[in-house]
């Protein structure tokens, strides 16, 4: 009987290992991208899962002043039109309303000509006017690059999703396994000090 | 239940460093030489058990086994988490170093309250530990989770929007931790019963 209780302990304490998953616990984080002039957020929990709901300030670097703010929708993501400011450099804060809080710090890139969707709108619109002529000899240079820069900056955005994910370290075994060669160091060393004072007592 | 740095005000953080402070005190004028090693071991455990996350509930939440170390370190706990949490505000960026203070005492504080409420049901044979064990580990999380939330009065969602939030994410883990805390004290009991102070 009492070790059919043990195995079963054991089996169950292993099953709850199971469910649970290594996984890199509760913090939240935040990363931007842009594609054109949209700055992108994504929030998630370390491990994976979307922050939702939670509040988005943008910061401008410099001065500290609050330039907008927001809140991610279910899948973590929070949109917003690059906004106008002199500040090189935006400060992206995450706060989930848990006691959870972090940062990105967005670097404004001169991007390439402005290319909102109402400048492409207008030069298919430009493009449109003249059915009679082909297409290809109606782009102006300026059109055609504002075109390319466009197309190019949607390909561009998950490329820069991706780097901007994998800025953010994740802990390895090595941290692991260094925290614990710290915590036995420790447990020497408070060993060490009770042993010298109980030497000093007797 | 981690609280990131930069969101507490200074009376918080100060508040919570003081009872650290004494905490920690007690708990390294306590500490007899041969429980270094067990209290060390628990720091292990405390701090490789937050990388163990339950897919369960709207948040994320991770094992933090507050109930456990109550029970068997007593006021070595605060010693122990404090020593966890600040290595893992070093290698994980949990945390940090500014409210070690407020995070050790949300997560140590009530372990020590479950410890001073829970070991005279402990010492008992039978039904009556397991039950002890269980309230410990469900208890040491929702105080915890409570701590947490005055801690969080001052900010935006005021003391019942963060205690909603946190309570409700914390309620898995709530049972899972009360779960193994209750089978690893009746392992413990019949293995190694001087580990939780009981001679039979």
């Amino acid at each position: 009987m009492k070790m059919q209780s043990r195995i079963v302990t054991i089996i169950l304490l292993f099953c709850s290992l199971c469910i649970a998953q290594p996984c890199f616990a509760h913090k939240v984080r935040i990363f931007a991208w842009n594609e054109g002039d949209i700055i992108h957020t994504e929030a998630k929990f370390s491990g994976g899962k979307a922050a939702q709901n939670a509040t988005v300030t943008v910061i401008e670097s410099d001065t500290g002043k609050e330039l907008l703010r927001g809140k991610t929708d279910t899948s973590g993501l929070f949109q917003f039109p690059l906004p106008d400011t002199k500040s090189p450099e935006l400060n992206i804060v995450i706060n989930s309303g848990d006691g959870h809080k972090n940062n990105w710090r967005y670097e404004i890139t001169p991007t390439s000509p402005p290319t909102t969707a109402a400048r492409l709108q207008q030069s298919v619109n430009t493009a449109q006017g003249k059915p009679e002529t082909s297409i290809s000899t109606n782009f102006s240079e300026q059109q055609l690059t504002t075109l390319m820069a466009n197309m190019l900056e949607a390909k561009l955005g998950p490329i820069r999703r991706q780097l901007a994910e994998q800025q953010e370290r994740e802990p390895s075994f090595q941290d692991i396994l260094g925290g614990i060669g710290y915590i036995i160091g420790l447990a020497g060393i408070a060993a060490y000090m009770k042993s010298k004072k109980n030497e000093g007592d007797s | 239940m981690h609280i990131s740095e930069g969101i507490l005000s200074a009376p918080v953080l100060l508040t919570g460093g003081a009872i650290t402070v004494v905490g920690t005190a007690m708990g390294l004028k306590n500490l007899d030489y041969d429980r270094i090693m067990t209290v060390a071991m628990f720091t292990a455990t405390f701090f490789v058990a937050s990388l163990i996350h339950v897919p369960i509930g709207p948040g994320n939440v991770h094992l933090i086994l507050g109930g456990l170390m109550g029970i068997i370190l007593g006021w070595g706990c605060f010693p122990a988490i404090l020593t966890a949490l600040f290595l893992q505000a070093i290698f994980f960026n949990y945390g940090g170093v500014i409210v070690l203070g407020v995070n050790t005492t949300t997560m140590a504080l009530p372990a020590l309250l479950c410890y001073f409420i829970f070991t005279p049901w402990i010492k008992k044979n039978g039904t009556k530990r397991k039950i002890a064990a269980f309230c410990c580990g469900f208890f040491s999380i929702l105080l915890s989770s409570i701590f947490m939330a005055i801690a969080l009065t001052t900010t935006d969602q005021g003391f019942m929007g963060t205690a909603k939030l946190v309570i409700a994410a914390h309620l898995p883990i709530m049972v899972i931790e009360g779960i193994i805390t209750m089978f690893t004290v009746a392992f413990l009991s019949k293995v190694q019963p001087e580990f939780l102070g009981i001679t039979e």
